[in-house]
């Protein structure tokens, strides 16, 4: 009878851990829109921080989901393929560039420069722009 | 006749002139790489590498951002992003090179496609490694685009891969790039 009580439970254990693994290893990236962000901050704010010490600022934001407020400056749609935010000041060569969730291209939602928005997204780090990828409007 | 044909020179030689100083740029060029065994097959993109193209010095570099790759699977990516390419550590890969012998004179004609050879340095997980590799700029309704392919090795560059996971990653990575709509940097 003993016997039979562990083996059950062997085999559920080992059920669990299969499907365990199997979901693990097939799970998606997950949707920033469930996400919340760690970080509210200004497109402004965030742009000086970078480009007056990036190491420090990599430690603070690299790979975290972050909410940035700021107007749009440009928007650049790439043959319906590629839609990227650029917010901040216009004036400045460094923006913080919003590479949007692919299902933004989907809804053809309309965005105007000179509007301030939210955009949440994970930041990648900084190049010519802070860059934040799969973003999407809060 | 005569004097056409000085206008002529002239305009070709203006022309020539104004491509020769251009600087082109792209701040959403592609990078995607494939790792494939016979387990396995790997696959990331990368849609915001930087790339500038100066066509008066024929030299060519880029820079992407190593967590801006993006995978099918979360596991993969964090696994790629912790335990082979230390991202927090190495946030950035790099190239620095040259294009060989080339006469930019191309990108002043309509639907032209050139190969050239590539060579530089690739810096990638802190390590860097002279590369080479034949690439194609093509002219296209009034756009320039450049594209190329290549194989690196993990080793060369310092990323382990874990025992546990020797089947499951090819120590080969092809590696192909595509620099579409270059913009005149102004």
């Amino acid at each position: 009878m003993n016997k039979r009580i562990v083996l059950i439970t062997l085999l559920i254990i080992l059920c669990s851990a299969g499907i365990y693994i199997y979901k693990e290893y097939n799970r998606k990236p997950a949707r920033l829109n469930n996400l919340p962000a760690v970080v509210n901050i200004n497109a402004d704010t965030l742009i000086s921080q970078f480009v007056l010490n990036e190491a420090e600022a990599n430690k603070k934001y690299l790979g975290k989901v972050i909410s940035v407020k700021g107007f749009i400056n440009k928007i650049d749609n790439q043959q319906d393929t590629l839609l990227t935010i650029l917010l901040g000041n216009s004036l400045l060569s460094t923006s913080v560039s919003c590479l949007m969730d692919s299902s933004y291209i989907k809804l053809k939602k309309v965005f105007t420069p000179g509007v301030q928005i939210i955009i949440k997204g994970i930041c990648t780090g900084y190049l010519m722009d802070v860059e934040l990828n799969r973003c999407v409007v809060e | 006749m005569k004097k056409h044909s000085s206008v002529l020179l002239f305009l070709l030689f203006f022309s020539v002139t104004l491509v020769a100083q251009k600087k082109l740029f792209t701040k959403t060029g592609l990078i995607t790489f494939n790792s494939k065994t016979s387990i396995e097959k790997i696959q990331a993109v990368n849609k915001k590498v930087l790339a500038v193209l100066d066509v008066a010095t024929n030299k060519i570099e880029f820079a992407l951002l190593i967590k801006g790759f993006e995978f099918e699977k979360a596991l993969m990516q964090e696994h790629f992003n912790e335990n082979y390419l230390e991202s927090d550590k190495f946030p950035k890969a790099t190239f620095k090179g040259k294009f060989d012998d080339t006469n930019f004179t191309i990108l002043a004609e309509e639907n032209k496609t050139v190969t050239v050879n590539i060579s530089g340095s690739l810096t990638l997980h802190g390590v860097t490694k002279p590369i080479t590799a034949k690439a194609l700029i093509t002219t296209k309704n009034k756009t320039v685009s450049a594209a190329s392919s290549l194989t690196i090795l993990l080793s060369d560059y310092s990323i382990k891969i874990p025992a546990l996971n020797k089947n499951n990653v090819n120590n080969q990575v092809q590696i192909n790039i595509n620099l579409a709509n270059l913009q005149e940097m102004k």
